[in-house]
């Protein structure tokens, strides 16, 4: 393995709602190394978005990151923090801290050098400017940015009567320049929009909504960002749009040589794109590997009950092999203190009823899972009595 | 279980492969009405034909699956059939008889019933799910055969149902919020079940669910398929649900069907360019799947309020026929194609070309500089010189404001079959006719 541009260790967050708090990223850990697209595979309610979020630093209240570090390699700005502070806990080596950071140094960082783009592109869009000037808008953030790192501020920040009052009486300044515009013209033409400069004076509606997740590629690109978190980018869109958007992002991928944090739900997509998988239920990482490791050889069961019940398009005549049971609460007086998944594993057993530790599992290095039997082999001896969690 | 129509209740099984429901030139248009502004303008409604003109034949005991991409038609279809909208043409036969002659249409709700994509909204959250259930039996007047307490036979009956689709009796009394998606799902099964219906239509089932649970589901609709003897209409956008689950398959584009196969063949072996794509398209659960080399389809999905002329596809098509005589590679011809469609919908931005033009150099830039700056936006591939100069003409006159003259122009030398004649058999394309 080589050194990895970004090292998540021990991430949780947790939401503090009325219904009482919410675990739902506990102790995530995993590495990201320079140029791959590291997959974060889950269902709905198993924490990948939120993680997602995390890595940005975009959790909004009543959520909050409560431990963990989000290290990201920036061997200047290491340097220069130690030098400040030669005791930091901020820097590691080449690394960073995002979390320790203080809040400009944090802000510089995420919006240069990070980029996040959503799974609904109508959402995510002001539907009263033009998309060109969108994504002109944030070129400029950059071009500023680089000019005089200590004061990024967009004019999408802030609010109050001054700020009112100013763009009231002065709406012909604007904040984008020319060359911004021009810049978001070029940005539209890369990933791939045919005519992108009359496109660009268009208003998200008059998109498509494939168009769209296009444009907010673009907008992703504006920064050159190091790492590009993507949380389900193409779960809003037909399959057909799915595939175009899938392969202008690994064409971009390889050209840019950009680092990508892939989260979906489809393991159609994981296959596609990724080099290495995390596997996320109820919070937390039950398994991470390679591709490799994953498709070929699972260690939790739950990675087992995913792929079985995924059907297949080569093979109609196979029976889907579900998951018994429902995806759990995340309500952290409701999460009982044993393995999340044994009330739905096959294989449970009576290990399982203690909070079960993260093993070496066969395959590659780092080939992980958080399972007894990552480590021993299955006896059906030790399972436990059927119908033992229906009381519960 | 009683059933109302004696001849099902003879023998169901004999008459397997005969056709339960006919649909024949069905056609949906939703009119969005017409303004006042829009009369005295003089122009006419422009309806959107959201299904137009799709037929085929659902056999009894068989699951039919209808697949294709959000907008094409496809849940219409199953709501026009089911008469929860009425068709704007076209005719539906259920068990032979046409819906349309039919004065009363209870017989054939009770015989007829539609599971939602969201069991969230398909149950009302103020209600026990027992009573959900129950309420079919209520609404028919179940038991038919008069006999027994109707209330005991009908709390009986629910309780079966429930226990069926694998929930217990203690969860009849609670509330749709306290149930997951699956277990709900479940509930929409025991109740479009409740009068043991010949045919069901599935409308996106499991597109809500996560997909251990839609694995559960899947499972248990094809299970109970063969045990009451069911017709599905199974309608989804998941091409690897649609294998799982369905014996024969009816592709949809726009509002139309383009291809119905038998499963298998259907992807062992596609035809239509369209359904091509669409197999293409998936990603697969493997390892291989990074090397595969996917050509996805180029464009979105047109307008159902102004479909293309002659086959709907081919603005999309990668196999569009050049007329007879054209020796042309694809790619160039469907860079022509574009710039033929762009012209006919004049969406092109003569203005801001020129005034771009006009602020590099001196003085109004005349039509030919317009136009060659136009082709160089518009044509990214590289053109035979004869098509190259044509196409430059053809925008000249674009340049010119003559948009009629630009796409007669260009028509006279590139019109295809494919713009002309609409395609029609199992298999809705040109190259499979002759």
């Amino acid at each position: 393995m080589g050194e990895p541009i970004l090292r998540v260790e021990d991430l949780t967050t947790r939401f503090f709602t009325e219904e009482g708090q919410i675990n739902a990223v506990e102790g995530v850990s995993f590495d990201v190394e320079p140029g791959e697209v590291f997959g974060i595979v889950g269902e709905s309610g198993s924490g990948k978005s939120v993680t997602a979020l995390s890595l940005v630093d975009l959790v909004e209240s009543p959520g909050r990151i409560t431990n963990g570090s989000v290290w990201f390699r920036e061997p200047a700005l290491a340097a220069r923090i130690r030098e400040d502070d030669p005791d930091t806990a901020a820097a590691d080596g080449e690394m960073v801290d995002l979390r320790r950071l203080d809040d400009n140094e944090r802000r510089a960082l995420r919006g240069t050098e990070f980029a996040m783009i959503f799974q609904d592109p109508m959402s995510s869009f002001n539907p009263s400017i033009t998309v060109g000037t969108q994504i002109a808008e944030a070129v400029e953030v950059q071009r500023r940015a680089t000019a005089n790192p200590r004061a990024v501020r967009s004019r999408t920040q802030g609010f109050g009567l001054l700020k009112f009052l100013t763009t009231s009486m002065v709406p012909t300044v604007d904040y984008v320049s020319e060359e911004s515009r021009d810049r978001a013209v070029e940005l539209l033409d890369t990933v791939g929009i045919p005519d992108p400069a009359s496109r660009a004076t268009e208003y998200p509606h008059q998109f498509s909504g494939g168009m769209l997740q296009r444009a907010m590629i673009a907008q992703a690109l504006a920064t050159e960002p190091s790492v590009l978190v993507a949380d389900e980018p193409t779960t809003a869109l037909d399959v057909t749009i799915q595939a175009q958007i899938l392969n202008t992002l690994g064409d971009l991928q390889a050209e840019y040589g950009m680092t990508t944090v892939l989260i979906t739900h489809n393991l159609g997509v994981i296959a596609r794109m990724c080099d290495r998988v995390g596997v996320m239920y109820a919070g937390e990482f039950v398994e991470r590997g390679s591709l490799e490791d994953l498709f070929e050889r699972p260690s939790h069961p739950y990675t087992e009950g995913l792929l079985g019940s995924s059907p297949a398009l080569d093979n109609g005549d196979r029976r889907l092999q579900p998951i018994a049971g429902n995806v759990p609460s995340l309500l952290d007086e409701e999460m009982p203190d044993r393995c999340y998944f044994a009330d739905r594993c096959p294989k449970a057993m009576s290990e399982c009823l203690d909070k079960p530790p993260e093993f070496d599992a066969d395959g590659s290095e780092g080939h992980r899972a958080r399972c007894y039997l990552a480590r021993d082999a299955y006896d059906p001896g030790d399972a436990l009595p059927e119908g033992y969690f229906d009381e519960s | 279980m009683s059933r109302d129509t004696p001849s099902v209740e003879t023998a169901p099984t004999d008459r397997h492969g005969e056709a339960l429901v006919s649909v024949r030139d069905l056609e949906k248009h939703y009119d969005t009405g017409v303004s006042l502004l829009d009369r005295l303008l003089g122009g006419g409604s422009n309806p959107v034909r959201a299904v137009d003109g799709v037929s085929f034949d659902i056999n009894r005991g068989e699951t039919l699956g209808l697949v294709g991409e959000s907008g094409c038609g496809k849940s219409t279809v199953g709501q026009t059939i089911l008469r929860l909208e009425s068709p704007t043409a076209g005719s539906v036969s259920f068990d032979g008889d046409p819906l349309a002659e039919r004065g009363d249409l209870t017989g054939f709700r009770r015989n007829a019933q539609i599971l939602f994509q969201d069991p969230f909204s398909s149950l009302d959250p103020r209600m026990p799910v027992g009573e959900s259930v129950r309420q079919p039996l209520e609404i028919h007047d179940w038991p038919w055969d008069g006999q027994g307490n109707p209330a005991e036979r009908r709390h009986e009956r629910v309780a079966e149902l429930i226990e069926r689709v694998g929930l217990s009796t203690t969860q009849l009394d609670r509330y749709p919020g306290e149930f997951s998606g699956g277990q709900l799902q479940r509930i929409g099964i025991a109740r479009a079940l409740a009068l043991d219906p010949d045919f069901v239509v599935l409308d996106e089932p499991t597109s809500a669910l996560d997909v251990s649970v839609q694995a559960q589901v899947l499972n248990l609709l094809a299970d109970l398929q063969s045990e009451f003897d069911l017709t599905y209409l199974f309608i989804s956008h998941d091409l690897g649900v649609i294998r799982y689950i369905c014996d024969r398959i009816a592709v949809m584009y726009l509002g139309e069907i383009v291809e119905t196969a038998p499963a298998e063949q259907l992807f062992t072996d596609p035809r239509h360019p369209y359904t091509e794509a669409l197999l293409e398209s998936v990603p697969r659960v493997d390892l291989q799947e990074r090397e595969r080399d996917i050509d996805p389809l180029a464009g979105d999905v047109p307008s159902p309020r102004n479909p293309p002329s002659g086959c709907r596809f081919r603005t999309r098509c990668p196999a569009v026929i050049p007329p007879d005589g054209l020796d042309i590679e694809q790619e160039s011809f469907r860079a022509i194609t574009d710039v033929r469609d762009r012209i006919a919908d004049r969406e092109i931005a003569v203005e801001t070309t020129r005034d771009a033009l006009a602020e590099t150099t001196e003085g109004e830039p005349g039509e030919e500089r317009v136009a060659a700056r136009l082709y160089d936006r518009l044509v990214d591939v590289e053109l035979p010189e004869p098509e190259r100069r044509r196409v430059q003409e053809g925008l000249q006159a674009v340049a010119a404001g003559e948009w009629d003259r630009a796409a007669e122009h260009l028509r006279e030398r590139y019109e295809s079959v494919c713009e002309t004649d609409h395609p029609t058999g199992q298999v809705s394309c040109h190259l499979f006719e002759q």
